[in-house]
């Protein structure tokens, strides 16, 4: 577009409108007030962020220990993936105040929480180095191994779909719609699955089979240590496991589909693991059922 | 009303159509009916001017040509002559006026061409002349198919439609619609339509639709509608149920936490009702009569299921009127709207009522709506965000001259306006919900509290058949911080201006 350029008896003119500006209209009742405090977006119910609960899913279950182990003050907001800018939660908004026009909503998405959190965060003294070539190896289990098997049993296995991953990720008052939003998100995980195990087959045994393996290895490395790695404090690593941990352990599984929850229960350091966390980060949140 | 229901996408389409369409079509129609009546009325004219009077009984309908139509349906049809025929005292002034009704509702069906009248007389009983009179119609074609441009209100789209007319042979008609557009960036809309007990005043209609509209022009997101509507008309009224799944999503980068927090799905399953009595002498540049719209609609209250709740209410009101005969005119207009929420569901599932949902807030301002402010830019703003409001009011009047050379005849106008609006939000809902009464009292204190945001200005008015066009220099008058006003020239193009 070509820009022409304004008279000045004009821009005198436009200048003096409008006449008379009254303060700016308040937000509907709705829009979210912001606190003192950043909002961690995270899929859990309005009742479990308003207690500090751990939320449901796996993803924003460790970011939401991570930000607790470093004693940041934040507060959980319900939310699902189209409300993120990645598509997919958690993310962070740090605003402290209603935003202005000019001010951009500082948005943070989840890999780029680590960064944020190192900048506002406490250092963590004692957590043990993530970079290092061990840690990206048991991280790299956790993420696929421990993930796939929980896809799977989440999504995949008919009883926990429908009383589980139903009710947890696609409530809605019309059940044509959650169904709707079920068969797409059953969908996904299959496909994601898929991509690990290629020649379009999925075989439980073999899922499950890979995920205690998984779960050895992370329990040998535990071994007696109270942190992964011989941390002072819980790091991003301990995070990783307590999310699956907690969730596999506290979840309602179907007594014939919990293959997962019992493959945890045989590594009692893990237990252990997932109990010192919750009972120094989480109080109120739900214990397993022994 | 346009620009602020925007929830139910492909009603807004239709609308935006229908006339364009309607309007060519019709122009047509009526002439050629015209020039039949014409010729008829020729040939009956002796007859009837000298006969008026005379007593008569319609002996018998013979109604040549339907192939497709149902005889139960033209029978239907035809009834209501031969109930007129056992009124003692039917002249053949009545008589002839009651045929030419028939033909006129058979034309409206739309399914027809527009039918020739033939009378003849068979005989005389009781003192009373018996009329032999014969309808032919001719069925239009079955399937339609059409495909072209549209403009709605500033926006453009393409569209494609299949009509399967007069389909079990009552006047029945299923039509399919695809569209790609600028602002509805996809559209598809199956809908039914039939007459009901053959009356073509009276329709019911039933359609499934699934749209993705882009808002990211005044609030950063997309929404994508999928959903049902059944509904009936007749008349001024129409009313209805729609069910509709609406999922916020595809936000931007610099999207506000309020359209954040409403990103997502929401199920809206909702009763409505619009009346609407238009005595205009034109909709799109309006220069005598007057015209009210009320629209209610109920979600989620009681048995009606669904993810929000409330009462949402708004009348529209138009008047115009010529200045002595120079061609100048004036119209003015006022306009209102209440989202009430309400509880939802009932027994021990209830809950209470809830603050509105962005997608069913108010918008207002834009160049066909309140002018001299950006489309939806007045009320709340979150950032770079408008969010909308719960309680609106906005009004203006438009003069009209006529351009020099030109004359009041053509569709070209020069204007000079003043309107202004206000759109308020429902504030510090608890909960629990307990105060919605006074939270709403408050907000429309609210609307009363200082002047309404007004912009003025004046411009050149086109009044195409398809759409009208305006581009207008204007100035804010009166704002509220953060409202996006627009100074200077604003070009609008749109089918409902108000």
């Amino acid at each position: 577009m070509v820009s022409l350029p304004i008279p000045s008896w004009l821009k005198t003119l436009f200048d003096a409108f409008p006449l008379l500006t009254y303060p700016a209209n308040p937000l509907p009742a709705r829009c979210p007030k912001f606190g003192t405090v950043p909002s961690l977006y995270v899929f859990t119910t309005p009742e479990d962020a308003d207690s500090g609960n751990p939320s449901f899913n796996p993803s924003c279950l460790k970011w939401q220990a991570y930000l607790k182990f470093n004693r940041i003050e934040f507060e959980t907001v319900p939310s699902n993936n189209h409300a993120s800018p990645t598509g997919a939660l958690p993310f962070m908004i740090s605003q402290q105040r209603p935003m202005t026009e000019s001010a951009d909503l500082a948005v943070i998405p989840s890999n780029k929480l680590a960064a944020w959190i190192d900048k506002n965060g406490y250092s963590l003294e004692g957590e043990a180095d993530m970079d290092s070539a061990r840690a990206k190896v048991f991280l790299t289990l956790v993420n696929a191994q421990l993930r796939g098997a929980w896809l799977y049993a989440l999504y995949l296995e008919p009883n926990n779909s429908e009383d589980l991953a139903r009710k947890l990720y696609c409530g809605n008052s019309v059940s044509a719609v959650s169904s709707f939003l079920l068969r797409q998100t059953k969908a996904a995980a299959q496909q994601q699955l898929l991509q690990a195990h290629p020649g379009g087959f999925l075989d439980p045994r073999e899922i499950y089979a890979d995920a205690s393996e998984a779960l050895e290895a992370i329990s040998t490395i535990l071994g007696g240590d109270t942190w992964f790695f011989g941390g002072r404090d819980p790091g991003l690593f301990d995070a990783s496991v307590f999310a699956y941990t907690h969730l596999i352990l506290t979840l309602k599984w179907h007594s014939k589909e919990n293959a997962l929850f019992k493959a945890i229960m045989e590594y009692g350091n893990l237990v252990g693991h997932e109990r010192r966390i919750r009972e120094a980060f989480f109080p109120e949140a739900k214990a397993p059922e022994a | 009303m346009a620009s602020s229901a925007d929830d139910d996408v492909i009603d807004r389409l239709k609308r935006n159509v229908d006339p364009t369409v309607v309007s060519g079509r019709e122009a047509a129609i009526q002439k050629r009916a015209a020039e039949q009546y014409e010729k008829a009325q020729n040939r009956l004219r002796d007859l009837v001017d000298n006969n008026s009077t005379l007593p008569v009984t319609i002996y018998s309908i013979r109604i040549n040509g339907p192939k497709n139509t149902r005889k139960s349906f033209v029978r239907k049809v035809l009834e209501e002559a031969f109930e007129k025929n056992k009124e003692p005292g039917l002249t053949l002034d009545d008589a002839l006026r009651e045929l030419r009704r028939q033909c006129d509702t058979f034309q409206k069906f739309g399914i027809f061409h527009p039918p020739s009248l033939y009378i003849d007389s068979a005989g005389e009983k009781d003192g009373k002349t018996r009329l032999k009179a014969q309808i032919n119609i001719k069925e239009l074609s079955r399937f339609i198919l059409k495909s072209g441009t549209d403009l709605g209100n500033t926006e453009g789209s393409g569209y494609m439609n299949v009509t399967y007319r007069n389909m079990f042979g009552g006047a029945e008609s299923l039509s399919g619609y695809v569209s790609r557009g600028t602002r509805t960036r996809s559209a598809y809309e199956l809908n039914f339509q039939t007459p009901i007990n053959s009356n073509p005043d009276m329709l019911l209609q039933a359609s499934g639709y699934s749209s993705t509209r882009s808002h990211q022009y005044y609030a950063s997101h997309d929404e994508v509608l999928r959903g049902g509507k059944l509904g009936v008309r007749w008349g001024e009224h129409e009313t209805g149920y729609t069910g509709v799944w609406r999922q916020l999503t595809d936000l931007a980068q610099g999207a506000s936490s309020t359209a954040r927090a409403d990103a997502g799905d929401s199920v809206k399953s909702s009763l409505w009702h619009t009346f609407t009595r238009d005595h205009r002498d034109n909709h799109l540049l309006p220069t005598r009569g007057w015209m009210v719209k009320m629209e209610n609609e109920v979600a989620g209250w009681g048995g009606l299921g669904g993810d929000v709740a409330f009462w949402k209410n708004e009348i529209e009101t138009q008047i115009a009127t010529p200045i002595g005969t120079s061609g100048i005119s004036v119209s003015a207009g006022l306009r209102g709207g209440l989202l009430y929420p309400l509880s939802l569901g009932v027994g021990d599932n209830k809950k209470p009522p809830q603050p509105s949902r962005i997608n069913d807030r108010f918008k207002l301002g834009g160049p066909t709506d309140v002018r001299g402010f950006r489309e939806c830019g007045l009320g709340p703003r979150d950032g770079k965000d408008n969010v909308g409001g719960d309680v609106y009011i906005a009004g203006g009047a438009n003069i009209y001259f006529p351009l020099p050379k030109v004359g009041p005849e053509k569709p070209l106008r020069l204007q000079a306006f003043v309107n202004s609006g206000r759109l308020v939000g429902l504030q510090g809902l608890t909960k629990g919900g307990e105060n919605v009464n006074s939270s709403v009292s408050n907000a429309l204190k609210e609307l009363g509290n200082g002047l309404p945001s007004v912009a003025a200005g004046f411009g050149l008015v086109y009044a195409h058949p398809i759409a009208r066009f305006e581009l207008n220099f204007c100035l804010p008058l009166v704002t509220r911080a953060r409202e996006r006003s627009r100074k200077g020239l604003q070009l609008g193009i749109g089918i409902n201006f108000r």
